[in-house]
């Protein structure tokens, strides 16, 4: 009995029963045993071509009847491995009319039922094209595939190494490989055909076109074989509407199918499931044209092999471009991370490379959020419709990454009328930190194989698509699709970008603990200058009280006595207002940096202090190499001069005194050392003569600045200064200048 | 019997001037006294151990403390004082320009006597020293500290 009546409608297409059609294709004949004695329950209406029984004769009677002997012994070894949905491959034997003759077998559980198929093998080998059917050319097509795969240099380009090697093998003529979006709409990525044919690269098939049903036997059986789309099926006798055929590679199409593929033109047909981790992700779908196409049982086995084997490769394959495709943009990215290292705030790196950004995201326009401002690179969006995907998509989520394709699905009520772009990804770090990358629209024609949106007939009932001519789509108000790897690059980037603004909290609280020792530094600063600034002052207001008390008492010597303290007072206040103020300068008004010979500064100092030497009776001794010394000039010789002078004012206090200048090569620097031959200073000194104002004896001239200029000057050369001294043997001051970077 | 001065003063003071004008101040007090001065913490604290060149040194009634000295801040010196059970008692009044806070906690913490800035108006310094003659020489005698018996017998 043939089933001629359609489906009337898709939803019941996605109900057929599609697994017990209760009939099978003609090109095979199937029996269904139980028992023990395997006896034949059901057996296809076509028998008799193949048994010298009838159908209705072999009702009934055990299979050993209709078979050769020795098949029994196969087929309990098939039944002991008593896995369903394992079919085992068997030669088998029948008592045909004209003898026994060999056929193509295979046996099945089905329920507690055994089902046994026959096929004529040698007569489909003996009709079809195919040459060599042997194992060895089995294993290489599947050996050359693998080899070209892994030579190809595209997803594309190995796919259709698939198509042109399995049209080879097989003779169809066409052989196509279906991709499955997220959706379920295939795409056919490849494909190889005759050169007549219509090319249906780049089509695409709607989800509806393989219903659910049909989708979970693709997952079950790895291939599907329709050698005659046009022959009539035959049914079981006696009827068996309840037998699940699932696993029967003779099992007969939906008629919905049959229709679909006869509007396509289609006479015989084959498909090759693509498996990964059990999910259908393509199809391998072969059609033939010109009539109907046999493959061999042993045929399909090996096509099923193939789709396995492949199905792998191509997914390593397509693993092994995208890692190759991510290791080119993470080389990217790290020339980029290069550049923030060496820039001194990342914001403005990012300004300053927005360009590559955009090449590396391939994305139309960036911007980048720093606190302050929003900074832009090609096509961005107003500030306001920035401040709300701030506001409404982050809602102040650090450390977040987000993807839209369409950017009205996110900020609804925003007017985005004039807005140039479409879709947002987006990097938050922190509040100051905000990376935003958008892409503009992508309109793009998806051309149907056929209109996808099914097809009603005249009465309104929908059938399969009559018309498979290309159907052009145009999809719009996306942008284009933002890829795993596109998140994997953002995600590092927002690692990297995490790491600097880490780095940049620890650099703000360094600097906060600066500016406090700085401000500390600040105060007692104040505190010294007040104090030793108001102290003349003190001693001048008290002289002019004390005149006002001479004159009413009419003591004129006590007066001026009085006045030249008053002198000596405000000169002495000028020179420290003086002192005070070169020592502000220092580090505040610097000019460049320069090599600094030190035997030409003493040659200079030597002649300045020629007649305060000679007062004291001092000879200067210069320890000849000096060198050179890295670093600002003015305040080299101001410490200099200030060590050579304090040696003067402290160390000349006996006779034949001498001064002994001396520099050397130190671990981090220069040191200059300036040896006096005077009394010397006690331990506990050592460290607060070099303090503001700090004089040990206050009845020599000095106002306690030099010193502590020397100190300051170290401190600007990244080095240090300080004196060693045994009391009663001279002092030996010194100054250690750093070295810099850019010497 | 011969009349012992009845202040005796320890200015310690690295200030010329200043040593000069509280000096005025003093002899201008109308009070018998003696003015001792030394420059800096060092010797100050050498004079009242009567050590080194002040082995002879008699112990003042009243020290008069500048707070920023050489060699020996006066807060060094007060700290010293104070921590020597024979000065401890000693009255000490500081007397320095500085109003720095900090100076004048420390200078409290170690039991100062009284804290005075070197005003500014030297009338006011005047008075002030005038009356702490009369405070300390006067109506509060300071604690009977021992001391030297040749220095007590003179």
């Amino acid at each position: 009995m043939i089933k001629d009546s359609l489906p009337t409608d898709l939803e019941k297409c996605e109900d057929e029963p599609i697994q017990r059609p209760g009939v099978v294709q003609p090109h095979g004949v199937m029996l269904v045993l139980s028992g023990e004695e395997f006896l034949i329950k059901n057996v296809s209406e076509n028998a008799g071509d193949i048994f010298a029984m009838t159908p209705e004769e072999m009702i009934g009677s055990s299979v050993i009847d209709v078979l050769a002997e020795e098949n029994r012994e196969s087929l309990v070894e098939a039944i002991d491995w008593k896995l369903p949905s394992h079919t085992v491959p068997l030669r088998v034997t029948v008592k045909a009319k004209d003898g026994p003759k060999d056929y193509d077998g295979s046996v099945h559980l089905s329920g507690d039922d055994l089902i046994l198929e026959l096929e004529n093998g040698r007569e489909i080998e003996k009709r079809s094209n195919a040459v060599d059917r042997s194992v060895k050319h089995h294993f290489d097509l599947t050996a050359r595939t693998l080899r070209l795969i892994s030579r190809s240099q595209s997803n594309e380009e190995a796919a259709e190494v698939v198509c042109q090697e399995l049209k080879a093998f097989t003779g169809y003529d066409r052989v196509m490989l279906y991709q499955f979006s997220e959706e379920g709409h295939g795409h056919v990525v490849a494909e190889a055909r005759e050169q007549n044919l219509e090319p249906f690269l780049g089509l695409r098939y709607p989800a509806s076109d393989i219903p659910k049903n049909a989708r979970e036997l693709y997952v079950r059986n790895f291939i599907r074989s329709i050698p005659d789309v046009n022959a009539q099926p035959v049914s079981l006798l006696p009827e068996h509407p309840n037998l699940d055929m699932s696993d029967c590679s003779l099992r007969a199409v939906s008629p919905f199918h049959i229709r679909y593929l006869q509007n396509m033109g289609v006479a015989a047909s084959m498909s090759i499931s693509l498996i990964e981790d059990g999910k259908l992700w393509g199809l391998i779908a072969c059609h033939h044209y010109d009539g109907p196409h046999h493959l061999s049982a042993t045929m399909r086995v090996s096509c099923v092999h193939f789709g396995l084997v492949v199905s792998a490769q191509l997914k390593i394959a397509a693993r092994s471009f995208a890692a190759t495709n991510l290791a080119r943009r993470k080389a990217r990215m790290s020339d980029l991370i290069r550049a923030f290292s060496t820039g001194e705030k990342v914001g403005e790196t990012i300004s300053m490379k927005q360009k590559e950004f955009l090449d590396l995201f391939c994305v139309d326009g960036l911007v980048f959020w720093n606190g302050e401002d929003w900074h832009r690179e090609g096509a961005t969006p107003s500030d306001e419709i920035c401040e709300a995907i701030r506001g409404k998509v982050f809602q102040g989520r650090v450390q977040s990454l987000v993807a839209f394709e369409s950017l009205s699905s996110v900020l609804s009520g925003i007017d985005l009328t004039d807005c140039p772009v479409c879709g947002m990804m987006g990097i938050w770090c922190s509040e100051d930190w905000l990376l935003l990358f958008f892409r503009k629209e992508f309109v793009y024609e998806v051309r149907w194989g056929g209109d996808p949106r099914g097809t009603k007939d005249a009465t309104g009932v929908l059938t399969p698509r009559n018309s498979f001519r290309e159907w052009k789509e145009t999809v719009s108000g996306k942008c284009r699709p933002w890829s795993e790897q596109d998140h994997e690059i953002a995600d590092e980037l927002q690692t990297i970008l995490a790491g600097y603004v880490l780095r940049q909290r620890a650099h703000l609280e360094r600097l906060n603990h600066e500016l406090e020792s700085r401000s500390k530094e600040i105060e007692q600063f104040a505190y010294t200058v007040s104090h030793d600034l108001k102290s003349p002052l003190v001693t001048i207001t008290g002289w002019i009280d004390a005149t006002k008390e001479d004159l009413e008492s009419g003591d004129l010597d006590e007066v001026r006595f009085a006045l030249s303290r008053i002198e000596g007072a405000a000169s002495r206040m000028g020179n420290l207002i003086e002192d005070l103020l070169d020592f502000s300068r220092i580090g505040r008004v610097t000019g460049k940096r320069e090599h600094v010979d030190l035997s030409d500064l003493m040659e200079r100092l030597k002649q300045d202090y020629t007649f305060q030497l000679s007062d004291c009776g001092a000879e200067l001794v210069i320890d000849e190499p000096l060198g050179q010394i890295y670093g600002y000039p003015i305040e080299i010789q101001r410490a200099i001069e200030n060590l050579v002078s304090n040696a003067i004012r402290h160390g000349c206090t006996r006779p034949d005194a001498k001064i002994v200048v001396n520099s050397l090569k130190v671990v981090g620097g220069r040191k200059v050392t300036v040896t006096d031959s005077g009394d010397g200073i006690a331990p506990e000194h050592h460290e607060r003569i070099f303090e503001l104002f700090n004089r040990l004896d206050p009845r020599t001239e000095g106002t306690g600045v030099g010193l502590a200029s020397v100190a300051k000057v170290a401190q600007l050369h990244r080095g240090d200064c300080g004196v060693e001294s045994v009391p009663g043997e001279g002092a030996t001051f010194w100054i250690r200048f750093g070295n810099w970077s850019d010497k | 019997m011969k009349q012992e001065a009845l202040v005796r003063f320890l200015l310690v003071e690295d200030d010329d001037d200043h040593a000069l004008l509280a000096e005025r101040a003093i002899r201008k007090a109308r009070i018998v006294n003696v003015i001792d001065r030394v420059r800096d913490g060092e010797e100050a604290i050498a004079y009242l151990k009567q050590e080194g060149e002040f082995e002879d040194a008699i112990l003042p009634t009243v020290v008069l403390l500048d707070l920023k000295l050489p060699k020996k801040s006066g807060i060094e010196v007060l700290q010293e004082i104070r921590d020597d059970p024979k000065l401890a008692p000693l009255p000490v009044v500081v007397l320095t320009t500085s109003g720095n806070e900090n100076d004048i906690a420390a200078a409290y913490k170690l039991n100062v006597n009284s804290y005075l800035r070197k005003p500014v108006d030297f009338e006011q310094f005047h008075r002030m020293v005038g009356e702490l003659c009369l405070y300390w020489g006067v109506w509060n005698r300071a604690p009977d500290i021992q001391r030297d018996s040749t220095a007590e017998s003179e």
